[in-house]
C-alpha cells in the first residue's frame, strides 16, 4: 500500500530524513515511533503531499506520489498533529465543506457527513460549532473529515496527543474498527503502550534514520532482546538452581525471587538458552517454567534511543525491513541502560530477595 | 417543481465555505451599517447645505449634485482602499495561523481553486459593501445632474479597482506567513502604486527639466526631453484610473480645472504624445485592462506560491554538496 524508498529531506543544511525506506502492506495498522524531531511528521507530510522530498520516492497503491498528486489526494486521508477548526461552522457544515472539497455535493454530501458523524460518535454534536467542541471531539471530527473521501490510506500524526484517557480509548476503538474495515493506517504517537496494543507493525525512526521496522516480535528480536532476563520458575528450593546458574560462563546476574522464581541476565543466543535448560534439567532441578522476559515497544525504543543497535534483522513478515536493520549483528551488545529496572536496580526489582543473593559474575 | 437548494450547486467549496462563515459573522453587518451611516451623513450634510443655500439665494443647481456624486465616488474609493487590503490580506494567512491550511491542501482542491475561491469570497464581501451604498448614490437621481450611464460607469470602475486591489492583497496573503505582515505590505504596495508612481514621474520630470536647461545653457539648443513612455507607468495606478474615469464622465475641466483635466490632457502636457493619442484618450479602459492582467498574474502566482510541492530554489544545495565532499 505504502512504499517509501530512499527518502531524504533537508531543511537548509539539516538533514531531516536520511534515505528512509519503508513498506506497509494493505490493511496494516502501522505505528510510527520516534522522539521529537526524529522525522515522523516530515515523513508523513511528504506522504500526503504537503512537503517535497529532496530525493527518493513514495509509491501509494502503485502510484508514485510526485507524479500523481491528484490521485494521491483521493487515496490518502490526513490528520495533522496540530489542527485548527473553522469558526462559525457546525460539525455537519464542517464535514459538508470537506465533502464538497472532494467533489461530493448535495444530498450525497449530507448523508456522508451524517454517517461519518455517527461513526465517530458525534451525531449529537451535528449542530454544535466546531470551535466549541472539546479537544477529543475535535480530534474525532478531524478523523471523520479525513475519511470523507473514503481513502485507502490514513495518515494520523499524533492523534492522541493532549487527549484524556477516555478520549484516547474512544479514538483507539475507532481506529481499530477502521483497521478492521481494511483501511491502511499509519499512526504516530508517543504513547507507546497504546500503540503497541493497537498496531500490527511498527517503525522506529531516529534522527532521520529508520532504525527498524516490523511486527513487535520482529522488533524485539531485532533489538537484541536476548539481553532481557530469562525467567525460570523451579519447584521447591531454588538455591541449587541459583548455584548452577552462577557457574555458567554466560550468566551475568542471577536474582532469586520469591516462590521459586529466578531471573537470570544471560548473555547467550537461543542455542545457549536451550543448553541452559538442559543443564538445569540434567542436574535434577524441577523447572516449572522457562522463558525470556518479553521486551516492550517502549523498551526497544528506549534502547535504540540510548544508542543500542539492533542485533538481528526482523523475521520475514508483512512489513519489510528498512536497510539499517540488515546491518551486521553485533557479537555481544552491551545491555542498554534503559533496560527494565530489575536488571540494574535489584533492590527495587526484587523486594522479596535478600540483597546479598544478588550475584555479579 | 421544487427548486434545487443552493448547496446542490457545485460551487467552489472554499468560496461556499468562506461565504457561509462571513455571513455568520457580525463584522459584515456592522461594516455595512457603518459604511452606510457614514455615506448617509455626508449625503445629508451636502443635501441640507444645498437646500439651505437654495432657499436663501437661488434655485437648485444640478452641478451641485454632480459634485456630490463625485465626492461620494472618491469617498467610496477611499473606503475600498482602506477595507479591501484588510479583508483580502488575511484570506490565506488566517488559514495558516488557525492551522487549517495544511488540511485544505490535502483535499482534492487544486491550489488555483483555493486561491480563486478565496478571491471571490473576499470580493463578494467588499462588493456587498459597495452595492449596499447604492441607495445613497441614487439620491442624486432625485435631483438630476448625473445620468444613469455616468453612475454605472463610476460604480463599474470601482468594482474593477476592487478586483485589482483584492488580488494584490491575496497575493501577499499567499506569500506571507503572518496576516499583519501581509496587510502592511498590501497597504505599502498600494501607496507605492498610487503615490510612488506619481512621485517617480515628478522626480523624473524634474531631472529631465534640469537636463533640458543644462543642455540649453551649454549648447543653446533645447533638447525638449520629456517623460514620454515613462508616463504609462501610471496605468498601474488605481487612483489615476478612478480620477480619469470621473474626469472623463463628468468633464472636470468644465467646472474645476478650466482645461482638459483627464489623464490624456495632463500627460499630453508632459509628454510628446498628443491628447488625441488613443493610448491616452482610452486611459480608463486601458489601465483597467492592465490592472486586470496584473490581478490575474498575482492570483496565478499566488496559486503557485501556496503549492507545497513546487520546486524551490535550494540555496543550500551547494553547501550540502561541499560538506558531503569534505566528509
Amino acid at each position: 500500500m505504502l512504499h517509501i524508498e530512499n527518502l531524504s529531506k533537508y531543511y537548509g543544511t539539516f538533514r531531516a530524513l536520511n534515505n528512509v525506506n519503508l513498506h506497509i502492506n494493505k490493511g496494516e495498522l502501522f505505528g510510527f515511533v520516534g522522539s521529537n524531531g526524529a522525522g515522523k511528521t516530515t515523513t508523513m507530510k511528504i506522504c500526503v503531499g504537503l512537503l517535497r522530498a529532496d530525493s527518493g520516492r513514495i509509491v501509494i497503491d502503485g502510484y508514485e506520489v510526485r507524479k500523481n498528486t491528484k490521485l494521491l489526494k483521493q487515496k490518502v486521508g490526513y490528520v495533522p498533529d496540530f489542527f485548527g477548526a473553522y469558526d462559525n461552522l457546525t460539525s455537519i457544515e464542517y464535514l459538508n465543506f470537506f465533502a464538497n472539497a472532494y467533489g461530493i455535493y448535495g444530498k450525497e454530501a449530507d448523508k456522508l457527513s451524517e454517517d461519518l458523524l455517527a461513526l465517530v460518535n458525534l451525531s449529537d454534536k451535528r449542530n454544535h460549532e466546531v470551535d466549541g467542541l472539546s479537544r477529543g471531539m475535535k480530534q474525532r471530527l478531524c478523523l471523520a473529515r479525513a475519511l470523507v473521501h473514503n481513502p485507502d490510506l490514513l495518515v494520523l500524526d499524533e492523534p492522541a496527543s493532549g487527549l484524556d484517557p477516555k478520549a484516547r480509548y474512544e479514538l483507539k476503538e475507532i481506529l481499530k474498527s477502521l483497521s478492521s474495515m481494511g483501511k491502511t493506517i499509519v499512526i504516530s504517537s508517543h504513547i507507546l503502550p497504546e500503540l503497541a496494543e493497537m498496531c500490527s507493525s511498527f517503525g522506529i525512526i531516529d534522527r532521520g534514520v529508520m532504525k527498524m521496522t516490523g511486527t513487535l516480535r520482529d522488533i524485539q528480536q531485532a533489538a537484541n532482546f536476548s539481553s532481557m532476563p530469562i525467567v525460570i520458575v523451579v519447584r521447591g528450593d531454588s538455591e541449587p538452581a541459583v548455584q548452577a546458574l552462577r557457574e555458567l560462563p554466560a550468566t551475568k546476574y542471577v536474582r532469586p525471587m520469591a516462590e521459586g522464581r529466578i531471573e537470570v541476565d544471560y548473555l547467550g543466543g537461543i542455542d545457549d538458552e536451550v543448553e541452559l535448560l538442559k543443564i538445569l534439567v540434567n542436574k535434577g532441578i524441577p523447572v516449572v517454567s522457562y522463558g525470556r522476559m518479553e521486551g516492550t515497544l517502549e523498551n526497544v525504543f528506549l534502547q535504540l534511543m540510548n544508542g543500542g543497535q539492533p542485533q538481528n534483522g526482523p523475521a520475514p513478515g508483512p512489513v519489510q525491513a528498512a536497510p539499517p536493520m540488515q546491518a551486521p549483528m553485533q557479537a555481544a551488545p552491551q545491555p542498554a541502560p534503559m533496560q527494565p529496572a530489575p536488571m540494574h536496580a535489584p533492590m527495587q526489582a526484587a523486594p522479596q530477595a535478600p540483597a546479598g543473593q544478588e550475584v555479579a559474575r | 417543481m421544487k427548486l434545487p437548494a443552493i448547496k446542490d450547486f457545485k460551487l467552489n467549496a472554499v468560496l461556499f465555505k468562506d461565504l457561509r462563515q462571513k455571513t455568520k459573522r457580525s463584522q459584515l453587518s456592522v461594516s455595512v451599517f457603518l459604511l452606510n451611516l457614514f455615506l448617509s451623513l455626508i449625503a445629508i450634510i451636502i443635501l441640507l447645505s444645498v437646500s439651505f443655500s437654495a432657499a436663501s439665494y437661488s434655485p437648485l443647481d444640478n452641478t451641485v449634485f454632480t459634485v456630490f456624486f463625485i465626492v461620494l465616488g472618491f469617498m467610496e474609493f477611499g473606503f475600498i482602499l482602506l477595507t479591501v487590503p484588510a479583508v483580502t490580506s488575511g484570506a490565506i494567512t488566517m488559514e495558516r495561523e488557525k492551522q487549517t491550511f495544511d488540511v485544505l491542501l490535502t483535499t482534492s482542491l487544486t491550489t488555483r481553486q483555493i486561491i480563486w475561491g478565496k478571491y471571490w469570497a473576499s470580493l463578494a464581501q467588499v462588493i456587498l459593501l459597495i452595492i449596499s451604498g447604492f441607495p445613497v448614490f441614487a439620491l442624486v437621481f432625485m435631483y438630476g445632474g448625473v445620468t444613469f450611464f455616468q453612475a454605472f460607469g463610476v460604480l463599474l470602475t470601482l468594482l474593477l479597482l476592487t478586483m485589482y486591489i483584492s488580488a494584490i492583497g491575496l497575493f501577499f496573503s499567499a506569500k506571507m506567513k503572518k496576516t499583519i505582515v501581509a496587510t502592511v505590505l498590501t497597504y505599502v504596495i498600494l501607496l507605492v502604486l498610487m503615490f510612488g508612481t506619481i512621485s517617480m514621474l515628478l522626480t523624473a520630470g524634474g531631472i529631465i527639466e534640469v537636463i533640458n536647461s543644462i543642455v540649453l545653457d551649454n549648447t543653446g539648443v533645447d533638447p525638449d526631453l520629456k517623460i514620454d513612455f515613462l508616463g504609462f507607468i501610471l496605468y498601474v495606478n488605481p487612483l489615476c484610473t478612478i480620477y480619469d474615469c470621473m474626469a472623463g464622465l463628468f468633464n472636470f475641466d468644465s467646472f474645476i480645472f478650466g482645461s482638459d483635466a483627464t489623464m490624456a490632457g495632463i500627460l499630453s502636457d508632459v509628454t510628446h504624445f498628443s491628447s488625441n493619442n488613443i493610448l491616452l484618450t482610452l486611459w480608463t479602459p486601458i489601465s483597467i485592462v492592465v490592472q486586470m492582467l496584473i490581478a490575474w498574474g498575482a492570483l496565478e502566482r499566488a496559486s503557485v506560491v501556496i503549492d507545497p510541492l513546487r520546486k524551490k530554489a535550494d540555496k543550500y544545495a551547494r553547501k550540502r554538496k561541499r560538506n558531503k565532499q569534505a566528509a
